[in-house]
C-alpha cells in the first residue's frame, strides 16, 4: 500500500526553481532513498512535503490524505515527521527538552511520552548520558542521534530522514546507520531517505530514485543498482 | 543616599524591565518589532477611565483593564501582523505603527484630546521610610510585583509546555511546526502575555500618572525599544537585564546633570545607548544560537 | 558613468512636463487656496523623495525623516529671520546670531547643508545596526531631535511657536526645488551607490564581496535624504511662517511613511504619486472635519477622523498592495516601453 505519492511536485524559490518535476512513491514499511548531487533538488523536495516550502505545482498524498496545502504541524499529527538537513535541533534546550517537544502531540498522556522517551534512549543510550546536557553543546553525531531520537517521538508511521550522513566522520555515518537498522528492526516504521552518500544509503534501502536538476533521472531496486558503479553518469549526466 | 539611589533604580528599573519583556517576547519568536505595543497601555489608561463610575472595587476594574490590554493585543497580531506577516518585514512594521496611530487616534476621536483623571488607590502614593530611604510605597509594589511576574514567567517558559514551544518557535520557528507544536497557539500565546506585562506595567505606570491622555503609549513604547535594544533583542534576560541598565543611565542623568541641562536628559540616554550599540551592535546579551555542529 | 541614462531621460521629462502643467492648472485656477495646497504638494514632493532614497534603496525603515525636516525648518529660519524681529521672537539668542539675516533662499540652503551635517554625525553609529534594531534607534532619534528642540529654547523657542519668518516660498521656487530633488534622486538611483545600496539590501554578504561598504552607503543615502527633508523644512518654515516643535512629531511621520509606502518606496515615481494622493486626501479629510466642525446638524468635533481613516487605509494597502502602487517601475520605463512599442 502506498503511503506517500508525491505527484507533478514543482517548487520555485521566487525565478528560481528548487524542484522540476518530482513523481515518487513509497509502500508502507519500505525504506525508499532518493539520491542525487547537491543541488539536485533533494531537500526542497523533502521541505515541501512536510509542509514547509510551498508548491508551485503537485500534489502529495500521504495515508490516503491529500496534504498538499496543509500545515507542517497538521501533517507532523498525521504522522509524517521529518528531520531535516543540518538536525535543527534547539541549541539553547536541553536533549531532555528537546525530545518532550518531540513528543509535542502527546503531551497529555505523560506515560506514554516517558515509555516512547525510554524507547529513544535504548536505541540512542549516549543520549540517555547525557540528557540534561545542553543539545548545542554535543558533538556531530550526538546532534544526528537526538533528531532523529526527538522525530521518533511522535510515533510517526513515516519518517523524512535528509542527509543523516551530512558533515559526520565515516565512522560516525556508519553508526548512525546502524542505529537506522536497529529502527527498521524494531518497528515498521517507512523511510524516505535523503543522501548524497550513495553506497550507504544503498545498503538500507528497498528501492531508489535518483534526482538530478530538479527531476527524476531513474529509479529501481537497491539490489539491481548496489552492483551499479556508473553514478556519476547518474548523478551528473553525460 | 546610595541606598536611596539602589531603591529608586530597583523601582524604575523593575517598571521598565516589565515593559521590555513584553515587547521581546513577540520578537523573540517573529522577529517583528511591534510598534503598537505601546498602545497597550493607552488601552489600560482609557479602560479604567470608562470603568471609573462603575461600582466595582478598583482591583476588579484594574483587573477587565488588563483583560483589555490582552485582548488589544492579540488584536494586534490579527489586524497588523497576520494580513502581511508573509509578505515582507518592513510592511509589518508600519501596519502596526498605523495600528497605533489608528488607537491613539481613536482615543482623540471617541473620548478627547484633553488628559482624564484616573484615580487609583490612595495608600500607593503614600510614603513609606526604612533606613535612610524615603520612596512611595508604589515603588516598592513595582519592585515586588516584577519580581513575581519574572519568577512566574521564567517557571512557565521552563516547565509548561507552551512555555517550552515558544522557547523553540523563537530559536527556529520552522522545525518547531515540523514537530507539530502550533504556529497559531504559540503566537496567539506570545501577544497575550505580551498585553498582559504591558497591563501590569500600565497598572504600575498609571498609578505614578493618575491621568490618561491620547500620547500616553510613546514613553512606554520607547523605554520597550531602547531597553531591547541595549539589553539585547533577541534574548528575554537581555530585554530584562537592558531595562535595568536604561533606569540605572535615567536615574544616574537624573542625579548627576545640573538642573538646565536636565530637560535634554533623553538626548544624553540615547548617546549612552549609541555607544553601547557601538561596541556591541546585537545589545549585551545574544540571543539563542542558531549555530550548527557538525 | 552616464548622468542620464535612457530610461532616466523620461522619467525626468515626464515629471517635468507634470510639474510644468500642474504650474500651468494653477495659474488658470487662479485662487490663493488652490495654489497653497499645490505649493504643499511641492513641498512634500520633495520630503517624500528624500525619504525614497534613504529607505527605497536601503530597503531600511527610518522614522527619523521629520526629525531632519525640523532640524532644516529652524534652522533656516533661524538664518533669515529680519534682525528687528529676532530680539522679539528669540530673547535669549546668542549674540552670534543675533545680528544676522540672510536672504531666505540662501537660509534653506543653508539650513539643508547643516541638517545634513547633523545627520552625518548623529546617524554614522547607527548605520551597523541589523533591520530591527536601526529602525527603532531612528525611532529614538526622532524623539530625541524632539525634545532637543524643545529645551533648546534660546535657538528655538522651546515648546512655544517659533515666529517671524519671512514668507519667501512661492510657487515657482518649490517647484524648482522639487525638480532638483527627482532628478537627483533618479540619478541617484541608478549610479553606482544607489546600485550597489540596493544590493545590499536583497544580500549583504553577496554585495560586500563585489566591494560594497555598506555602512558608508546607507551612511551617503541618509545624508543625502536629510539634506532634501531639511530643504523641505525650510521651504515650509519659509511657507507657513510660524510653526512649533509639535509639527514635527507622529503625526507627520506617519503622514510621510504613508505617502512612501502607499505610493511605493522602491521607485521614485511611488514616491511622487504617494505624496500626491495622500496629500489630496489628507487636504479633503481635513475639509470635511472642518465643515462637520462648523455645520449646524453634528456638534461632536471629529478631531482625529482623518488619522483614523488614514490609518485604516494604510493597512488595507499594506495588506492588498504591501510594495504599494509603483511597485518595480519607473514611468520612465512604462513610457519607453510603450514608445518601443509603437515603433514595431
Amino acid at each position: 500500500m502506498k503511503i506517500l505519492e508525491v505527484n507533478n511536485l514543482k517548487v520555485n524559490y521566487g525565478p528560481v526553481i528548487g524542484v522540476k518535476k518530482v513523481d515518487l512513491y513509497v509502500d508502507q514499511g519500505e525504506t525508499v532513498a532518493l539520491l542525487g548531487a547537491n543541488g539536485a533538488g533533494k531537500t526542497s523536495t523533502i521541505l515541501s512535503i512536510a509542509g514547509i516550502s510551498n508548491k508551485a505545482e503537485g500534489e502529495v498524498i500521504f495515508s490516503e490524505s491529500n496534504i498538499s496545502k496543509l500545515v507542517p504541524e497538521k501533517i507532523l499529527s498525521l504522522g509524517l515527521a521529518t528531520v531535516p538537513e543540518n538536525r535543527d535541533i534547539f541549541p539553547d534546550l536541553i536533549v531532555e527538552e528537546n525530545l518532550i517537544l518531540g513528543g509535542y502531540i502527546h503531551r497529555k498522556d505523560k506515560n506514554f511520552v516517558k515509555r516512547t522517551m525510554d524507547d529513544v534512549y535504548d536505541l540512542f543510550p549516549v543520549l540517555s548520558d547525557r540528557k540534561n546536557q545542553i543539545a548545542g553543546t554535543l558533538s556531530g553525531g550526538e546532534q544526528q542521534m537526538l533528531a532523529i531520537g526527538r522525530a521518533l517521538m511522535s510515533k510517526p508511521k513515516m519518517l523524512l530522514l535528509d542527509e543523516p550522513s551530512l558533515g559526520l566522520a565515516p565512522t560516525l555515518v556508519v553508526k548512525i546507520y546502524e542505529h537506522i537498522e536497529q529502527l527498521k528492526k524494531d518497528t515498521d516504521l517507512t523511510i524516505l531517505l535523503v543522501e548524497q552518500h550513495a553506497m550507504k544509503a544503498l545498503s538500507i534501502a528497498d528501492r531508489v530514485y535518483f534526482l538530478r536538476l530538479g527531476e527524476i533521472v531513474s529509479s529501481g531496486k537497491a539490489s539491481d543498482l548496489k552492483d551499479t558503479t556508473d553514478f556519476k553518469k547518474i548523478y551528473f549526466g553525460e | 543616599m546610595l541606598l536611596q539611589f539602589i531603591v529608586d533604580v530597583l523601582s524604575l528599573g523593575s517598571l521598565y524591565a516589565l515593559f521590555a519583556l513584553g515587547l521581546v517576547l513577540v520578537y523573540g519568536i517573529l522577529k517583528l518589532v511591534n510598534f503598537a505595543y505601546g498602545e497597550l497601555v493607552l488601552v489600560f489608561g482609557y479602560s479604567m477611565f470608562l470603568l471609573n463610575a462603575s461600582p466595582f472595587p478598583w482591583f476588579f476594574m484594574a483587573l477587565v483593564a488588563i483583560l483589555m490590554s490582552i485582548f488589544f493585543s492579540i488584536a494586534t497580531d490579527y489586524i497588523a501582523f497576520r494580513p502581511v506577516r508573509e509578505k515582507s518585514v518592513t510592511a509589518v512594521l508600519i501596519t502596526s505603527f498605523a495600528f497605533a496611530t489608528l488607537l491613539q487616534n481613536a482615543a482623540l476621536l471617541l473620548i478627547s484630546a484633553r488628559p482624564k483623571n484616573v484615580p487609583m488607590p490612595s495608600f500607593l502614593s503614600d510614603s513609606v521610610q526604612f533606613l535612610s530611604v524615603i520612596t512611595p510605597v508604589r515603588n516598592l509594589i513595582s519592585i515586588a510585583v516584577t519580581f513575581i511576574c519574572l519568577i512566574i514567567f521564567y517557571q512557565f517558559m521552563k516547565r509548561t509546555h507552551i512555555g517550552l514551544a515558544m522557547r523553540a518557535a523563537a530559536t527556529n520557528f520552522n522545525m518547531a511546526r515540523m514537530l507539530g507544536i502550533p504556529a497559531n497557539l504559540v503566537i496567539t500565546t506570545a501577544f497575550a502575555i505580551s498585553g498582559l506585562l504591558a497591563g501590569i506595567g500600565g497598572t504600575l505606570w498609571m498609578s505614578k500618572l493618575g491621568m490618561v491622555f491620547p500620547g500616553i503609549g510613546l514613553e512606554p513604547l520607547l523605554i520597550a525599544f531602547i531597553a531591547t535594544v541595549i539589553g539585547g533583542m533577541r534574548s528575554v534576560q537581555g530585554a530584562v537585564l537592558g531595562g535595568f541598565i536604561l533606569a540605572f543611565v535615567d536615574m544616574s542623568f537624573n542625579y548627576l546633570l545640573p538642573q538646565d541641562i536636565l530637560k535634554f536628559r533623553d538626548a544624553f540616554t540615547f548617546t549612552f545607548v549609541i555607544l553601547i550599540l557601538l561596541i556591541r551592535p546585537e545589545g549585551l546579551i545574544k540571543g539563542p544560537a542558531t549555530g550548527i555542529r557538525t | 558613468m552616464k548622468f542620464i541614462n535612457n530610461n532616466n531621460f523620461y522619467n525626468i521629462l515626464f515629471f517635468l512636463g507634470l510639474f510644468v502643467a500642474i504650474y500651468i492648472i494653477n495659474y488658470f485656477v487662479g485662487t490663493v487656496v488652490f495654489e497653497r495646497i499645490v505649493t504643499m504638494l511641492f513641498i512634500y514632493i520633495i520630503l517624500t523623495v528624500g525619504l525614497q532614497i534613504f529607505m527605497g534603496n536601503s530597503g531600511i525603515l527610518s522614522f527619523a525623516h521629520i526629525g531632519f525636516m525640523c532640524i532644516g525648518a529652524y534652522s533656516s529660519g533661524l538664518l533669515s529671520i529680519p534682525v528687528k524681529m529676532k530680539g522679539f521672537v528669540l530673547r535669549d539668542l546668542y549674540p552670534v546670531l543675533q545680528n544676522v539675516s540672510l536672504d531666505p533662499i540662501i537660509s534653506i540652503l543653508i539650513g539643508g547643508i547643516f541638517t545634513a551635517f547633523v545627520a552625518a554625525i548623529l546617524t554614522l553609529p547607527l548605520m551597523r545596526l541589523k533591520d530591527a534594531a536601526a529602525v527603532i534607534t531612528s525611532f529614538a532619534l526622532l524623539m530625541v531631535i524632539h525634545s532637543i528642540v524643545v529645551g533648546w529654547s534660546a535657538v528655538t523657542n522651546g515648546p512655544r511657536t517659533f515666529f517671524g519668518i519671512p514668507k519667501a516660498t512661492t510657487l515657482e521656487i518649490a517647484i524648482i526645488f522639487a525638480f532638483f530633488a527627482v532628478t537627483f534622486a533618479f540619478i541617484y538611483k541608478d549610479s553606482r551607490f544607489g546600485l550597489l545600496l540596493r544590493a545590499t539590501r536583497d544580500n549583504d554578504i553577496a554585495a560586500e564581496s563585489i566591494g560594497a561598504n555598506i555602512i558608508y552607503l546607507r551612511w551617503f543615502a541618509i545624508i543625502a535624504s536629510a539634506f532634501l527633508a531639511g530643504i523641505a523644512g525650510g521651504l515650509w518654515g519659509h511657507f507657513i511662517t510660524s510653526f512649533s516643535p509639535k509639527s514635527f512629531y507622529l503625526k507627520e511621520t506617519f503622514l510621510v511613511i504613508s505617502m512612501l509606502v502607499i505610493g511605493g518606496s522602491f521607485t521614485v515615481t511611488g514616491a511622487i504619486a504617494g505624496a500626491l494622493l495622500v496629500y489630496i486626501s489628507f487636504e479633503i479629510l481635513r475639509w470635511i472635519e472642518k465643515v462637520i466642525k462648523f455645520s449646524d446638524y453634528i456638534t461632536i468635533e471629529f478631531i482625529g477622523l482623518t488619522e483614523v481613516i488614514l490609518a485604516i487605509t494604510m493597512i488595507i494597502f499594506l495588506i492588498t498592495k504591501p510594495k504599494g502602487l509603483f511597485a518595480f517601475h519607473e514611468i520612465g520605463d512604462t513610457i519607453r516601453k510603450i514608445l518601443v512599442k509603437k515603433k514595431d
